[in-house]
């Protein structure tokens, strides 16, 4: 049976797309239904862990659902199965348990988008301000989906700061892993489809690729999501196939939050070539 | 050692259990004891193991909760507990009536639905749907209404052969989560914490007789995640789809499969597809939401009637 592929990144990086797009691919340029997406999934389903480890995660604590879920053995029940993380490849705090085995996993493909795009996409996506979406890409501490004072549908994240995550998971040791900048998936999709198909062993015709660059284009995507919803947009964002562009901050951020950025992240930008610039 | 009721079966206590309904005295003869004891490791035959549960082939599985405690379940009339807490620690009955009532249901040929089931109008109706779908905030909603409660994510499902497939009621408490006990301003005198850390609580809302009998199960109504499709709708589910979401909504049905019982598991759910109203409540997970979508669930008995009387 096969294992999963990770496709890891933080949160507005393109995972979503970049899911859509290889699972259009694995149909040989099939048709995109954002909402039937046979061949991909989030990882931190908590329906999924409450299954595969019969037990009620609602019940547990944060760190007894992060030391089990390294054991979560994903059954990929078709040939290929794309996860959806947003985890660090880092412990969750107060355990040793980082998120996923790496005998679990069969490669990792890591997205990675300009921070500053990330930070306006970011606000978008969680009705937040973009002064506090910076605030919450420089927090190392940062988890999402604790359960707090109601039960979410994700399991408790360890997300850390954008630095740390993106860290993290550049040659991940352990995994075999690519790392992809969206903005390159962007300029080049059929190119940089192809590149990421090669590295998973995927069968990519020059066809099948186009029929799957057209079929996950940004503009179905959104028009879908306008008609039908999106079951994985968050309840308080307003949607979330927004723009699909990259730049975008340039008219959004003010010099000072680009700033901000630029100086909580900017060993990490240059190393992705994205500062200066 | 305590006697007490639970889905109708005399059941008796080392375990002080004050969410059920309690006897006089201990049972002369129990259907379930439940006995705090070691639990021994491991089993033999293991079919399956998670971090939380060992099955064996024999049907015999234990659910360890480090922190918490180790539970033994067996031959459908014998629950071990283990606790690493004291003995009157509600998280001890929390996940006792979790993972450790499916079991025993399985074992005692009955079928767990992942449900929470309320009387309304004389007819029990069951609200299915995944983990953090909502069930237990508009069981709620449904119980402030004046509906009284059978049973809270887990019901209990008798569907032999000779009778209308039928809800077994267990305890009339619900498991809430703070934010839903500040939004339906339920008072904090009436709720017990479930566990330290977590903002999990354990709420009777209504104090009506207990109903022991079991209740003809007249609807099952699946909370659908409104995000895509229309809001607030309810949409009747017919024929074979119907059997899917009633397979869909069986809760540890690996259980089933792990030890034999997916032929019987198939049958009861056919039973019930067959006697049951499905439908689909699609409805946003917000309390905005929550008095139409406690409406549409209180119209499907009118439908439910007006079957009965065609």
């Amino acid at each position: 049976m096969a294992l999963p592929v990770l496709l890891a990144s933080y949160m507005k990086s393109g995972n979503t797309w970049l899911r859509l797009l290889l699972d259009s691919l694995l149909r040989g340029g099939g048709e995109v239904d954002i909402n039937q997406v046979a061949s991909g999934s989030g990882s931190a389903d908590r329906e999924w862990f409450d299954r595969a480890m019969m037990v009620d995660s609602s019940s547990l604590t944060p760190a007894e659902i992060a030391g089990a879920r390294a054991g979560l053995t994903f059954t990929a029940e078709k040939p290929h199965l794309f996860l959806k993380a947003h985890d660090a490849n880092l412990p969750y705090p107060g355990t040793g348990a980082k998120p996923y085995a790496s005998e679990a996993i069969s490669r990792v493909v890591h997205l990675v988008r300009d921070p500053r795009d990330v930070a306006v996409s970011f606000a978008s996506h969680a009705a937040i301000a973009i002064d506090s979406a910076i605030e919450r890409m420089a927090d190392r501490d940062y988890i999402i989906g604790r359960q707090s004072f109601r039960l979410a549908d994700q399991l408790p994240q360890f997300v850390s700061s954008w630095t740390q995550h993106t860290a993290s998971w550049i040659g991940a040791p352990g995994f075999v892993t690519m790392t992809l900048r969206y903005e390159d998936l962007l300029a080049d999709t059929p190119g940089h489809l192809a590149e990421v198909a090669q590295f998973l062993g995927l069968d990519a015709p020059t066809v099948a690729v186009e029929r799957a660059v057209a079929a996950a284009r940004f503009e179905q995507l959104r028009d879908q999501e306008l008609n039908e919803g999106f079951r994985e947009r968050p309840l308080n964002a307003e949607r979330f196939f927004r723009r699909g562009i990259a730049g975008g901050w340039r008219d959004t951020l003010t010099a000072e939050q680009a700033r901000r950025i630029e100086y909580e992240h900017g060993g990490m930008m240059q190393r992705l070539g994205y500062f200066p610039g | 050692m305590i006697g007490c009721f639970l889905c109708g079966w005399r059941v008796n206590s080392e375990l002080p259990l004050p969410e059920l309904q309690a006897a006089d005295a201990p049972h002369p003869v129990a259907d379930l004891t439940i006995r705090i004891a070691s639990v021994p490791e491991p089993l033999d035959n293991i079919a399956m193991r998670t971090p939380f549960v060992t099955i064996s082939y024999d049907g015999s599985a234990i659910v360890e909760i480090k922190a918490t405690g180790r539970y033994l379940i067996r031959g459908g009339s014998e629950i071990l507990v283990e606790p690493a807490v004291p003995p009157d620690s509600p998280e001890l009955s929390m996940f006792l009536w979790g993972t450790p009532l499916g079991i025993l249901c399985y074992q005692r040929g009955l079928i767990p639905l992942h449900a929470a089931t309320l009387l309304i109008h004389g007819c029990a109706v069951a609200i299915a749907g995944r983990s953090s779908a909502g069930k237990s905030t508009l069981a709620a909603e449904l119980s402030l209404r004046g509906h009284t409660v059978l049973s809270d994510d887990i019901t209990v499902v008798d569907t032999a052969p000779d009778r209308v497939p039928a809800a077994l009621p267990s305890f009339p408490h619900l498991h809430l989560w703070s934010d839903t006990i500040e939004k339906l301003q339920i008072p904090s005198a009436t709720t017990v914490r479930l566990r330290q850390g977590l903002e999990k609580f354990q709420v009777r809302l209504r104090v009506s007789a207990p109903v022991a009998l079991p209740v003809p199960l007249s609807s099952v109504v699946l909370l659908t995640d409104g995000r895509t499709g229309p809001r607030h709708r309810l949409e009747p589910v017919e024929g074979f789809e119907s059997l899917h979401v009633i397979a869909s909504q069986i809760y540890r049905r690996q259980f089933a499969d792990l030890i034999g019982l997916r032929a019987s598991l198939f049958e009861g759910s056919s039973r019930i597809a067959a006697h049951a109203q499905v439908s689909r409540l699609h409805v946003r997970r917000e309390f905005a939401s929550l008095a139409a979508a406690a409406d549409l669930v209180e119209s499907v008995t009118n439908r439910a009637f007006a079957a009965n009387v065609a």
